[in-house]
């Protein structure tokens, strides 16, 4: 896979504002070590079948897939260790990544949006150590700036 | 559907059973494996379990194949905003369900699911 990049088809817009998508691109022979093997798990998220989890749970949206794969596209740094990748329940995606007793999991929903769990800290009793939301927008600059906080970037 | 209502038998110290699939299976703190907090997280809000003192655990895994037991106590699942009852399902009247407590926000049931996956350890996968 020499010249492969991820990407979404863009569409230049020559009339609308200065947008930032063709900077998005990401080269898969310069990215970060772990990005090719994550683009691979989530994609063979593809093969799992209806109540892969036992419980009646559809498969995996091919949507909420390529979220997800864009996500990881855009926040390839070399600092983040390989997320572990896992089929949510609704035919969505999750990525968890770990360090140290910082944690950030990510939901990529079928709709477009995704959810986020923050750990910041060990003791989860206390409420102050989780913080959740929902993005809507931005997903991957957010992300971003989620996962340099978790790798301890200031 | 009403709310589940909290069964007072099922005491609090009743150990329960989770079949978790292992995509589901992440490495925690000290490289020891645990349930991912979606583990703990249904469609419909009813999340699966055994009363272990009345399920055998060869018949659970071979109806989950693969799949590992996560183990923790009903007390625990209450701890994290849940309600517990009985839902004999296919002659299996060992069956229950967590349900989060009326009114839960879906952030609040994403932080709990969180909370009970740190709280239940997994059965060794040779169990």
């Amino acid at each position: 896979m020499s010249s492969a990049s991820v990407w979404d088809r863009p569409t230049p817009n020559f009339f609308g504002p200065a947008q930032s998508q063709w900077s998005k691109v990401t080269s898969l022979s310069t990215a970060a070590p772990w990005v090719l093997n994550a683009l691979g798990r989530i994609e063979d998220l593809a093969r799992l079948p209806h109540n892969w989890d036992g419980y009646g749970s559809p498969r995996i949206d091919p949507r909420a897939m390529a979220a997800a794969r864009r996500f990881v596209a855009n926040v390839a740094f070399d600092g983040l260790p390989l997320p572990h990748i896992a089929p949510v329940l609704g035919g969505s995606v999750g990525l968890h990544w770990r360090c140290g007793d910082r944690e950030l999991e990510f939901t990529f929903h079928p709709d477009g949006t995704v959810g986020f769990l923050k750990i910041l800290g060990a003791d989860l009793d206390r409420e102050e150590n989780l913080e959740e939301g929902t993005l809507r927008r931005d997903q991957e600059t957010v992300g971003l700036k989620f996962l340099l906080w978790m790798v301890g970037a200031r | 559907m009403p709310p589940r209502e909290n069964d007072p038998q099922i005491n609090d110290d009743t150990v329960l059973w989770r079949a978790v699939p292992p995509s589901h299976v992440c490495l925690g703190e000290g490289g020891v494996e645990r349930p991912e907090s979606w583990a703990f997280l249904s469609d419909d809000n009813e999340v699966s379990s055994w009363i272990a003192a009345e399920t055998d655990l060869r018949e659970l895994k071979a109806r989950f194949p693969n799949f590992r037991i996560a183990q923790f106590t009903a007390g625990q699942a209450r701890e994290c905003g849940n309600v517990i009852a009985r839902d004999p399902v296919e002659g299996d009247a060992s069956h229950v369900v967590i349900c989060p407590i009326p009114g839960k926000s879906s952030g609040r049931l994403r932080k709990d699911a969180r909370r009970l996956a740190s709280k239940a350890p997994l059965l060794p996968a040779d169990e």
